[in-house]
């Protein structure tokens, strides 16, 4: 299991690397397919096997088809963004060197770690199984399960504004 | 009260979201019909759920309920941040209804985005768990996302909502980062079980409050975090950054005093690295206004000083700390929409006038707005007879009350209160000099944004002349140590 855990997390935080550097956005993608495809697996080491199914379905299967769509279709006809020069160069050094502190960081309060026993104890009789899942959603993460409902519209909102403008150039 | 398979919901508790929800609801449906041809209406429907929300608000006063599981608390605490937070949305929706400009031609959503975007603070005010936090940060910070690049076609707007976007994201990672770690050392969502992980804090717990507190530093503007408002103050349309300046630091601060109060109780000696960004924000806030020629720069650098002084009563964390708290937050919120209501009213159609060349003379020429610009700036500054003094006081004593850090805090406030003099008294004097403008002469005579002005200006010099109006010394948490 240890070594199923550090080649999944390894695999994820490398796609995730990935994610972030590559300059072209259908490369993106992909490493976002695996990258969720990994988080699936820890998912399931964890009992999570709702989540992990939910993970690999919705996803790593229907978002991310979306979002293929969506780049060929704004990528199409277009002088592709990712073969302009970048104008950040300045910010690189910096911003590594930042980020490398801020993990030194988190490493070091990490290592140090007294997780709380209801973390650490194995999970309860049912955890993870669809009918545990949907129970918790409607009683006590209720309120979430709403609220969640009404930022998903508000965002809808957003991308309706924003979608029915044309680009202004300044 | 009902119950429903265990979990009991308290509707009158509940009644102020659901009532704006409404509101918000019925703003998209009438919107659907009308097609931008009610404006007024539009707008009216989310004053009126304001002011519903607000009447159903009424019964709640004194009382202290948690329901949803545990998940919602609405108590004194809440009630005063919901109150803000309403007035707020009132107010913006005041400056923003007669004027096309802000809302880039599509009021419909604009209203409905505004609505939520309270909604979401109002979420955030009573908020006992740290997924709840999450979610009400997370509607309030989409839907300003979207607001602040409602200005269509100004490109300076566009730019604001990239940068504000891309910023907020990054500082929502942080919280829900720390929010994570915070599960993880404490083993449950509510704030009750994180203060138990509070008493022997290990270094996930640790770890997982400083980015706690780096995402919730980065929304209320604390410095060094605080690179994005200049920017996006400036680009965002008028209203809306009336709104970001008092209704999200309302939110966050409800978030961070609720947190920091439940979960460390008396013994704030945890805190320490939050104290040293109150006093950076209140050196930068001030010293950065200095140079400011554009007057939404120059709020946005005051409100990141504001915020600092707010924190300081965080320091004496408990009932009496809390309430200098609210007060002053109350006193901002009255001053610093009172300000933008100046500035909306004196806009007129798309140019707001947030040059400070506009300034100089105005007394001459507009001399109720100037007085009335003058004394919202009084306030900020913190001259006596305005709120903004008597709030200065009850932080300057708390922080008295809070050892050698809030003597530090307490120096800090007074070095950046000097400094703020000087900026704000530099306005005025050039407001009442009766030089010959640089720019046009101001033109705006909106009747809402003078309601506005009018509220702002009353409310400012009451709490200012008779601050015992606003006694609250009774305890304010329903959850949590006491």
């Amino acid at each position: 299991m240890s070594f199923l855990f550090w080649l999944c997390a390894v695999i994820a935080i490398l796609t995730g690397i990935g994610v972030v550097a590559s300059r072209h956005p259908v490369h993106s993608v992909v490493g976002l397919i695996v990258n969720f495809s990994a988080l699936a697996v820890l998912f399931l080491t964890l009992s999570g096997e709702f989540l992990a199914m939910i993970q690999i379905i919705i996803y790593a299967g229907a978002i991310l088809v979306l979002f293929l769509f969506v780049i060929a279709i704004l990528t199409a006809g277009n002088r592709a963004v990712e073969s302009a020069p970048s104008r950040l160069e300045f910010q690189a050094v910096p911003s590594i060197v930042a980020g490398l502190a801020a993990l030194t960081l988190l490493a070091a309060g990490i290592r140090e770690t007294r997780p709380a026993a209801a973390i650490t104890s194995p999970p309860p009789e049912g955890f993870g199984l669809v009918a545990t899942f949907g129970r918790s959603l409607l009683t006590t993460n209720l309120f979430a399960f709403e609220v969640t409902g009404f930022v998903l519209l508000v965002a809808v909102i957003g991308v309706i504004v924003m979608a029915g403008r044309p680009a202004v150039r300044s | 009260m009902t119950a429903f398979a265990g979990v009991t919901i308290s509707w009158p508790a509940l009644a102020p979201i659901l009532v704006l929800t409404g509101a918000g609801l019925l703003i998209m449906l009438v919107d659907l019909v009308s097609r931008a041809t009610l404006r007024g209406l539009l707008y009216g429907i989310g004053i009126l759920g304001a002011v519903g929300a607000g009447l159903t608000m009424l019964p709640l006063y004194g009382h202290s309920v948690t329901t949803l599981a545990g998940a919602f608390a609405s108590d004194r605490f809440s009630w005063l941040f919901d109150l803000v937070l309403l007035g707020s949305l009132a107010v913006t929706l005041l400056l923003s209804s007669l004027r096309r400009a802000e809302d880039g031609g599509s009021p419909g959503a604009y209203a409905a985005l505004l609505v939520f975007a309270a909604i979401g603070g109002m979420v955030m005010a009573g908020a006992a768990n740290l997924m709840i936090i999450f979610l009400g940060l997370e509607q309030l910070s989409l839907a300003l996302y979207v607001l602040a690049g409602m200005g269509y076609p100004r490109a300076a707007s566009q730019e604001a909502a990239l940068k504000y976007v891309l910023l907020g994201s990054l500082a929502s990672a942080f919280l829900i980062f720390g929010s994570a770690l915070l599960y993880g050392s404490s083993g449950g969502l509510s704030l009750d079980a994180v203060h138990a992980a509070a008493s022997v804090p290990s270094g996930l717990f640790v770890t997982g409050l400083a980015l706690f507190v780096v995402g919730i530093g980065f929304k209320l503007a604390l410095a060094p975090f605080h690179s994005w408002v200049p920017d996006v103050y400036e680009g965002s349309p008028l209203a809306v950054t009336a709104f970001m300046a008092v209704a999200v630091k309302a939110a966050s601060l409800a978030v961070l005093a609720r947190v920091t109060y439940v979960v460390f109780g008396h013994d704030t000696s945890a805190l320490a690295p939050l104290w040293l960004l109150a006093i950076i924000s209140m050196l930068v806030g001030n010293v950065g206004a200095i140079r400011q020629r554009n007057l939404k720069r120059l709020l946005g650098y005051s409100s990141i000083a504001q915020v600092g002084y707010m924190v300081v009563g965080l320091a004496g964390v408990g009932p009496q700390g809390l309430s200098a708290l609210a007060f002053y937050l109350v006193a901002y919120a009255l001053t610093t929409l009172g300000a933008f209501a100046v500035m909306a009213l004196l806009a007129d159609g798309g140019e707001e006038y947030a040059d400070l060349g506009a300034y100089p003379g105005l007394a001459a020429r507009r001399p109720w707005p100037a007085a009335a610009m003058a004394l919202f700036f009084f306030s900020l500054a913190g001259i006596p007879a305005t709120a903004g003094f008597y709030g200065k006081l009850l932080l300057l004593a708390e922080g008295l009350a809070a050892g050698p850090w809030g003597l530090a805090l307490d120096v800090t406030l007074v070095v950046g209160t000097v400094v703020s003099l000087y900026v704000y008294g530099k306005i005025v004097w050039d407001m009442y000099s009766f030089t010959e403008p640089e720019a046009v002469v101001p033109t705006g005579n909106a009747l809402p944004s003078w309601v506005a002005v009018a509220a702002g200006a009353l409310g400012t010099l009451v709490l200012g002349l008779a601050p015992q109006l606003f006694a609250m010394s009774q305890p304010f948490l329903s959850v949590g140590p006491r």
